[in-house]
């Protein structure tokens, strides 16, 4: 074994390397502070490592990008953990800089012979926060995208080379493949091979004040072993936050990016003060020219506070201000979010989304990704149709246009019930022309119940779930208040637009009743010549029939339930 | 502040403390001696047992002091743990499609039975759906074959040359694959000639409605016996 270790020694230094190293002079001798651009390293090569790990299986591209992110997260072992490690990973290597160049700056590492190293070093938060924004668009998520989005506009904002540079960070006029691409090649090459530079020279430089601080007789104590567990029990902390918010939360996919959605964008938690300035300070003022100013006091810190003429008040502020105005901007991001309706019932529309986008992808994605499954998932197509072809005379729940029944609440009980007790209310059928039907007296209004279980009765998806007592009761009473002798309800009767000029209830609320509604509302079992509705026979083809008729079913949660989406 | 002139004490008992030896300057030492092994006192450590706190200097007698001994051996035993742990988990990662076998063996409906010429072996395109990794492409070529009728029956044989996994050719008088030169038998697939070490493989056939159908398979290459995958 010694002899094998010294032959090793003899070829190639290895042993006396691993002394020089673990005797390493840290000046100052052991200290907390010191352990944290160590944890900084490694918590920088845990990125490296699970960044590398993760290159395995993406692929960039805007019909591939989140379906090789969500294969990561749900076929591959381990795959969850090491994208939650890489997204929280990056979290605590902005913390770690920012923790190293507060301490760094409290103690003054930027006077001479460290300004070289002190602004390398500062270099270097550039450099985090680019790895942070090209990373967050990668997954090609709803985040990622309106992030992006937003990041880009803000950069188009930027006086004289706007344009330019929005154009360059999109490979284009718009998001698409060319930025993924692009933001892939600089998150995985370009960058890092930055902060390789960048990182090598700052470590050179921070070695080389070393040394001359200690040959001008600074105190120092070896790295080993006083500094070495500092470093791994910091280390060690970090990774415990790291690990656990990993298997706990994961990194989070949400749906695929759709360029035509209301999201409501937010950038990752350490840009969020960048995004609160925004608000506070609008432009290219809080964009560029207040963090800009920032860094460069930054930069020029050695100058103010020189050994010569020592400002040690303003160097504290200079150093202290920006993370505490940091902190202060992130703390009323949140408050400000957690307030706010709209963005929390946005969260909760993505959220929704993104499970399902989820659960259609698991059986396999089209060519087209999952944005071709969402864009035919037809409660959406649906939705997207009524949008188009209905709403200008239907609002939903109020809103769109005022010529037709509001169908927001369409087929759920207090829908049914309110139609049959007031028809001519103009929630129902008080805007149209349609006033034959009289309102229910008053008196009948304890029989409603029994008619809209009667009524429900009519679509056989709901029937099991119904009490037949009830539906008896219902059926009873609306041959007792002579409904069919206008609704068809039964073969026998002599309703519909034949009989009475009112739509044939019978099937009323199933699939095919909707869809022959649909087809041709005009027709003697519906609403014959009293009919006000255009027909879409012509206009929609059988799946967009399809598509509509299962949005207007989902708008009553029982029948949504009843009939699976697919 | 580091120049506290206390000795070292155990690092279990008070790891605050700062760790400079008083007697060793701290870049003196380690790199003047080339020749001793590896594990002697590079730094201020002390061979402090609880009984002999004393000695400042390294017993000479005793080259590798005990407990520094044991505190590498652990720091190499972490090391080798953190390593090893690292290693399992990427081969967890990226081993994970490995578990996933080849996609195959489908009836795959290859047109009228009419349309085969009698006795002349025709390439067929094998269509369906293909799945890759998250994709599910709807009909691609899975992969070709070569079939001939004979009467009412069909007689078809995968088109993947067996040796190196290229298609084969049909020519004049016999089937050829490009790649190595192997020949095959038009008529039962046998090696005619070439690398190939085996015949072209059998795929199972059915007529039903007039209609063909081939049973899309994968075989394994390179080997004499045949396998499917």
């Amino acid at each position: 074994m010694r002899r094998w270790l010294a032959a090793l020694e003899d070829r190639t230094g290895a042993a006396s390397l691993a002394r020089r190293l673990l005797a390493r002079p840290v000046p100052d001798g052991p200290r907390w502070r010191h352990a944290l651009p160590a944890a900084l390293v490694a918590a920088v090569l845990v990125q490296a490592i699970t960044g590398v790990a993760m290159t395995f299986y993406y692929a960039p591209g805007a019909t591939i990008a989140w379906e090789s992110v969500l294969h990561l997260e749900e076929r591959v072992v381990l795959g969850g953990l090491v994208r939650g490690l890489h997204a929280f990973g990056a979290g605590a290597v902005v913390v770690l800089l920012a923790a190293h160049l507060v301490s760094a700056g409290l103690s003054r590492a930027y006077r001479r012979p460290r300004e070289a190293a002190w602004i390398s070093g500062l270099l270097l938060v550039p450099l985090a926060l680019g790895f942070g924004l090209t990373g967050y668009l990668l997954p090609w998520d709803q985040k990622g995208y309106w992030a992006t989005q937003v990041a880009v506009g803000i950069a188009r904002a930027t006086p004289l080379v706007g344009d330019v540079a929005g154009q360059v960070m999109q490979g284009g006029g718009d998001l698409g493949t060319l930025t993924l691409t692009r933001f892939y090649a600089v998150h995985t090459l370009v960058l890092p091979l930055g902060l390789l530079v960048l990182g090598a020279v700052h470590v050179a430089l921070v070695r080389r004040a070393a040394a001359a601080r200690l040959a001008e007789g600074a105190v120092a104590a070896p790295w080993w072993p006083g500094q070495a567990w500092r470093d791994g029990l910091v280390f060690a902390a970090v990774a415990l936050v790291v690990v656990v918010l990993a298997a706990a939360r994961g990194a989070g996919l949400e749906a695929p990016a759709d360029p035509a959605s209301d999201y409501s964008p937010r950038p990752e938690w350490y840009f969020a003060p960048l995004r609160q300035l925004l608000t506070v300070v609008p432009g290219p003022w809080g964009s560029l020219v207040l963090p800009g100013g920032v860094l460069l006091l930054l930069l020029a810190l050695p100058w103010l506070d020189h050994p010569d003429r020592p400002r040690p008040r303003l160097a504290r502020a200079i150093v202290l201000g920006p993370p505490l105005a940091a902190l202060a901007l992130g703390v009323q991001a949140a408050v400000v979010d957690a307030g706010d309706r709209e963005h929390q019932a946005a969260r909760t529309r993505a959220e929704a989304e993104a499970a399902l986008a989820r659960r259609l992808a698991r059986d396999g994605v089209p060519p087209g990704g999952a944005a071709e499954l969402l864009w035919a998932h037809p409660p959406l197509r649906g939705r997207r149709l009524f949008q188009t072809r209905c709403q200008g005379c239907h609002p939903l729940d109020g809103v769109g246009g005022e010529e037709a029944a509001d169908l927001g609440p369409f087929l759920t009980d207090a829908w049914l019930e309110g139609v049959i007790r007031d028809p001519r209310d103009p929630r129902f059928f008080g805007r149209t022309e349609l006033d034959t039907m009289p309102a229910l007296e008053r008196e009948d209004w304890p029989k409603l119940p029994a008619l809209v279980a009667f009524l429900r009765a009519q679509d056989p998806a709901l029937a099991p779930k119904l009490d037949p007592a009830l539906v008896a009761a219902g059926e009873e009473a609306y041959f007792a208040l002579e409904c069919h002798t206008c609704h068809a309800i039964t073969d026998a009767d002599e309703g519909g637009a034949l009989g009475g000029g009112a739509p044939s209830l019978q099937g009323y609320g199933t699939p095919e009743w909707l869809t022959a509604f649909l087809r041709d509302p005009g027709h003697e079992r519906f609403y014959g010549d009293s009919n006000l509705m255009p027909a879409y026979g012509g206009e929609l083809d059988d799946d967009e029939l399809a598509a509509l008729v299962v949005f207007l079913r989902g708008r009553d949660p029982a029948r949504a339930a009843a009939t699976p989406d697919r | 502040m580091t120049a506290e002139d206390t000795p070292e004490p155990a690092p279990e008992q008070a790891p605050d403390a700062p760790t400079t030896g008083p007697t060793t300057g701290p870049t003196t030492g380690p790199t003047t001696e080339p020749t001793t092994g590896p594990t002697t006192g590079p730094t201020t450590e002390q061979t402090t047992g609880p009984a002999a706190p004393d000695p400042e200097q390294p017993d000479p007698e005793q080259p590798v002091p005990r407990r520094r001994f044991l505190e590498m051996a652990a720091v190499c035993a972490g090391a080798c743990a953190g390593v090893g742990a690292l290693g399992a988990a990427a081969a967890a990662v990226i081993g994970t499609p490995l578990r996933a076998g080849p996609a195959g063996d489908l009836w795959v409906d290859v047109g009228p039975l009419a349309r085969l010429p009698e006795g002349q072996p025709l390439k067929v395109a094998l269509e369906g759906e293909r799945r890759d990794a998250w994709q599910r492409l709807p009909r691609r070529t899975l992969g070709n074959a070569v079939a001939i009728r004979r009467g009412g029956e069909v007689l078809a044989w995968s088109a993947t040359c067996p040796h190196n996994g290229c298609d084969v050719v049909v020519g004049e008088r016999d089937l050829l694959c490009p790649c190595h030169v192997s020949r095959f038998a038009a008529a039962d697939g046998a090696v005619l000639l070439g690398p190939s070490p085996r015949g072209l493989d059998r795929l199972d056939t059915r007529v039903e409605d007039g209609r063909v159908l081939v049973r899309f398979q994968r075989f394994a290459l390179g080997t004499a016996e045949r396998r499917t995958l």
